[in-house]
């Protein structure tokens, strides 16, 4: 279990997303940590070469000649 | 030709109607006021129009008769009632995205969807309810309340084409635009008991419809039946260069192959996804398992098919959507937050939490996840899950935080991009609608619209109306 996002942390990535937030709100978005985190660590795996970000450019036959 | 399937109250199919309006048979004036008649009626009950257009409606609907009864129709959208939802950009019309921020906003153009439509020789009966910028779930604090269940007033339609379900469902228009960021078409498809076809992505135009999140968006059509879904998909579908990821390729004849049978056809089962992923409600399954005995029945083969699990499918999902719908909002999300609704305002909190390379590695995943459905489903021609978990819930039982509360059966589709129908498969315990998807390979919406017309056809489900609309 990750520790509990600290006032300072949220604080730093709110102003980093430009937010302002109530205090209310930023109570309600701790409470959240932890199942963006189990999101998170569904894409947090090792990757294969297939998997990289690419352009992919198909020109068309007559584009290609 | 498909036999009438009119039902007792009187609101025919989009492909009946069409058929009567060639034959001179349905005066589009008439068709077009019954319509009316039925908004001034129950949509104090539904809210499901941000803006009756009944003047404009009435003109097109008179131009529109006039021209049938010279040259007949221009296609089978012609003289027919629709809705576009509030975020597809209407020249002249107000369009609010149901958000404060826009509620004084009038486009000078029409979204291309809209503009095709309009070509078809449709009638505008007006803009339909959505959740605020098609996000966050029904809210009480914007300027207009969310839209209500027909089967039953105390329940959520879901979303976020909200109104367009709504109004379908309760015969207000025949058809209408839906827009499916993670499921907003195929979601209320399913609660309100019509039929709701996400298209590939790419194939129907987003230019002038407001972003949900770019690379999850599609705009496509909802109506009663599938047949319905396949004539208005016959009009939207087509190259558009203001959109940069449309597809540039031949549209096939969607309504063509539909009654053509499916003796042969090969279905897959995610029989993991709604059976031990998210287990659906009795009802569901059972939904589901008759689908697949009537498929067999009709000739077809059936298999089971294994994919990841559902939550890999909704994380990936669902950190690209939160991310892409933070930058398309960034500025007003820095400016204007307050003037969002709660929910909305939750969804943009978010993506503070998320990374570049929490991104990054999610849109990896993705590339993963396309390649292994595409390969799943390399020997059949469609496969097959819920369209949501069971009946509508209330509307106050809707978390707070949907996101989190469960994965869906419909962001799987938004993340590879294919084409995917939601339609009735049944009805549960409550009397609410429950729902099948069925889910094709990269621009078969032919064969989606085949297997679902089939389904639709071979069985009962499409001659019940909600009571309300009696």
């Amino acid at each position: 279990m990750p520790p509990m996002l600290g006032d300072a942390t949220l604080d730093y990535l709110l102003a980093q997303a430009g937010l302002e937030l109530t205090d209310a709100q930023k109570q309600e978005l701790k409470t959240i940590q932890d199942a963006l985190d189990a999101m998170k660590a569904r894409v947090r795996q090792p990757r294969g070469p297939l998997a990289e970000l690419a352009h992919g450019f198909a020109p068309k036959p007559e584009e290609a000649a | 030709m498909s036999t009438p399937t009119s039902t007792p109250t009187g609101i025919p199919t989009l492909a009946d109607a069409a058929r009567l309006i060639a034959a001179r048979q349905l005066s589009p004036v008439e068709l077009t006021q019954a319509c009316l008649d039925r908004v001034h009626r129950l949509d104090e009950r539904l809210n499901a129009f941000v803006l009756l257009t009944e003047e404009r409606a009435l003109a097109e609907a008179k131009e529109a008769e006039a021209e049938i009864m010279r040259s007949g129709p221009r296609t089978p959208l012609h003289g027919i009632p629709i809705g576009l939802k509030d975020i597809v950009e209407t020249a002249g019309l107000r369009t609010t995205c149901q958000s404060a921020i826009l509620q004084d906003h009038v486009p000078s153009e029409d979204a291309t969807c809209a503009a095709r439509l309009a070509a078809a020789g449709s009638v505008l009966i007006g803009k339909l309810t959505t959740h605020e910028f098609a996000d966050g779930g029904p809210s009480f604090d914007l300027p207009q309340p969310p839209a209500r269940n027909p089967w039953n007033t105390d329940h959520f339609t879901a979303g976020s084409s909200s109104g367009t379900g709504a109004a379908i469902a309760a015969g207000m228009i025949l058809c209408g635009i839906g827009t499916d960021t993670g499921g907003s078409i195929r979601g209320p498809a399913a609660l309100c008991g019509i039929a709701g076809l996400k298209p590939t992505y790419g194939l129907v135009s987003r230019a002038g419809v407001f972003p949900a999140a770019f690379s999850l968006d599609h705009i496509g059509p909802m109506a009663w039946t599938a047949e319905d879904c396949a004539l208005m998909l016959q009009a939207l579908a087509g190259h558009d260069k203001r959109d940069p990821a449309s597809a540039d390729q031949p549209v096939p004849d969607y309504a063509a192959a539909l009654g053509s049978g499916l003796k042969g056809i090969r279905v897959g089962v995610i029989r993991h996804f709604h059976e031990t992923d998210l287990k659906v409600a009795p009802a569901t399954q059972k939904g589901i398992d008759d689908a697949v005995m009537t498929f067999r029945d009709l000739g077809a083969t059936v298999t089971d098919v294994t994919l990841s699990p559902l939550a890999d499918w909704h994380a990936c999902g669902s950190l690209i959507s939160i991310t892409e719908r933070a930058a398309a909002y960034e500025e007003w999300g820095r400016t204007r937050l307050r003037d969002f609704s709660e929910r909305v305002q939750r969804r943009l909190m978010l993506a503070a939490f998320v990374s570049g390379v929490d991104y990054v590695q999610a849109v990896r995943r993705r590339r993963e996840l396309c390649a292994e459905l595409a390969a799943a489903m390399a020997g059949l021609d469609v496969v097959i899950t819920a369209g949501a978990p069971g009946e509508a819930p209330k509307l106050e039982d809707v978390p707070r935080w949907d996101v989190f509360a469960a994965p869906n059966f419909t962001m799987p589709f938004n993340v590879t991009g294919t084409p995917a129908i939601a339609v009735c498969s049944g009805f549960g315990p409550a009397g609410l609608p429950v729902s099948l998807q069925i889910v094709g390979k990269p621009f078969q919406e032919a064969m989606v619209l085949r297997v679902a017309d089939a389904f639709e056809k071979a069985t009962g489900f499409r001659t019940m109306r909600p009571p309300l609309a009696a």
